[in-house]
């Protein structure tokens, strides 16, 4: 047999027990996640709100340096100076950790 | 603090199946609403309750019942010790416990049920007497939510794929968002035994409280606006991941904020606690007392789960070989299912790849989670 032909053969084993992990992985994962693993979904955006989310910039396939002007249009705490009334339990928690 | 039956001098129990106080020597009941306040004025504000603490762990564990049995809930340390009687800022509001402990037991048992890789002794654990009930307290807030997210994604251009680049800023506004209020539960868990329905919540009263832990909450306003924020995110980035036509979306940076709006509701919610341990390492399952959701990892026989892969492994190694033999020994029909069997099992393992194993590394952290050096966030306070 000629060197190629021992090639190919390797590959073909290599491909057979790369896709055979594969699928063993897929099936483990299947049953760790039925018998073991409970309860692993995670709350919806949709439960808390009516209206979903509001876009206020949605530009598709743009260049890289985009990143900046994102960032730079939208990069600052909006809220930034809101006041509150904070719940007494709150403020006592604070007056505690200063405290300690 | 009414503790004691009327009749009998005997203790009151909340009961979730009635929804009423029992007393556990008697068995008269009553509604928790009628029962009358002895000290009104002082209560408009404040609550008294025992605090006993740790020595392993240095947890809190908050009763009002003197005579339960006080192991600690979070490390399952046999002996908690009593510190001291407290006031505590009463809580806005409270969904008592609707699911009863037997009934808690059984949801866990149920999926104990035909199940082949959770150890006989682990089973054996979920009993009633090993469940806790605890109100954990929660925040529940309005709040406001900005998120900028610069994404990348995949799209197919003949045989290659090319990356591309994605903007995107939104702004939500979400409504009775739970938060997490104690520092010793992880926010990782917390958020999952959601959803809590507010329908069922009263005003609170600490009758509710009798045969039951509960715990205070111990975060400061930037905490709860972190973690208000931290839970916002992970439920937006969801989304906005899908507002996105590509495969593979993945965002490649982010900044996000949010802002509560006033006056957040101090509540307590109702939680099952089922810890044990299994190879010197403590577990906790989390049963959500007002819906029986069930959350958490169990740990699973790990030779019988070796020995199923390896046996799959070695059988499907032998299917794939034997249909290529079977695909290249003759030019019939049957070559050429071989064939496509072959093929269809080598796409399909390419495929499943990544599914498999990114599956199987969450199912590890979740077990991860479930150990409970991680579920709480353990203090060493000082005593005295
Ligand atoms: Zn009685
Ligand atoms: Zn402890």
């Amino acid at each position: 047999m000629p060197g190629s032909a021992y090639l190919m053969f390797a590959v073909y084993i290599a491909m057979f027990v790369l896709s055979a992990v594969g699928i063993t992985a897929f099936v483990v994962y299947k049953v760790l996640d039925k018998f073991a693993d409970f309860g692993d979904t995670p709350p919806k955006l949709r439960d808390y709100t009516a209206g979903g989310i509001d876009y206020i910039r949605s530009h598709d396939r743009v260049p890289p340096s985009d990143k900046y002007h994102l960032f730079a249009d939208y990069g600052v705490n909006p809220y930034e100076g809101r006041r509150h009334s904070v719940p007494e339990q709150l403020v006592k928690n604070s007056r505690d950790e200063g405290e300690m | 603090m009414a503790v004691i039956c009327r009749s009998c001098a005997g203790r009151l129990v909340f009961n979730p199946a009635s929804q009423a106080l029992e007393c556990v020597k008697c068995g008269n009941s009553y509604r928790p609403e009628d029962i009358e306040d002895e000290n009104a004025e002082l209560h408009s504000k404040y609550y008294d309750t025992h605090v006993y603490i740790c020595p392993q762990c240095g947890a809190e564990v908050i009763t009002s019942d003197t005579e339960v049995s006080t192991f600690c809930v979070y490390c399952g340390n046999p002996a908690v010790v009593f510190d001291r009687v407290a006031k505590q800022y009463r809580p806005d509001g409270i969904v008592p416990f609707k699911i009863t402990r037997e009934e808690a037991a059984g949801v866990i048992r149920k999926r104990f049920m035909n199940n082949p890789i959770i150890p006989k002794e682990v089973k054996a654990r979920c009993v009633p007497e090993n469940l806790r009930g605890i109100y954990v307290p929660y925040w529940v807030v309005n709040a406001e939510f900005r998120e900028a997210d610069f994404l990348k994604g995949e799209v197919k251009r003949g045989k290659s794929s090319v990356t591309y680049y994605y903007t995107r800023a939104g702004e939500v506004r979400l409504r009775n968002l739970p938060i997490d209020g104690s520092e010793i539960l992880s926010d990782d868990v917390s958020f999952r035994l959601e959803p809590f329905y507010l329908e069922d919540a009263r005003t609170f009263d600490e009758d509710y409280l009798n045969g039951f832990y509960s715990n205070t909450s111990d975060i400061t306003y930037s905490d709860l606006r972190a973690a208000a924020s931290e839970h916002c995110h992970r439920m937006y980035a969801e989304e906005v991941v899908k507002s996105v036509k590509a495969n593979n979306v993945k965002i490649a940076d982010s900044l996000y904020w949010a802002d509560i709006q006033d006056d957040p509701v101090y509540m307590m919610m109702p939680v099952w606690f089922f810890t044990f341990r299994h190879e010197e390492k403590p577990y906790t399952i989390l049963v959500n007392g007002q819906t029986g959701r069930v959350v958490g990892t169990m740990p699973w026989k790990t030779k019988s789960v070796w020995a199923f892969a390896i046996s799959l492994f070695v059988l499907l190694l032998g299917l794939i070989g034997f249909a290529m033999w079977a695909a290249l020994g003759r030019g019939n029909d049957l070559a050429s299912v071989a064939m496509y069997i072959v093929i269809a099992m080598l796409a399909g393992g390419f495929a499943l790849t990544a599914t498999g194993f990114n599956g199987i590394r969450r199912v590890m952290n979740n077990l991860k989670l479930t150990q409970s050096e991680s579920m709480f966030r353990y203090v060493k306070r000082r005593q005295g």
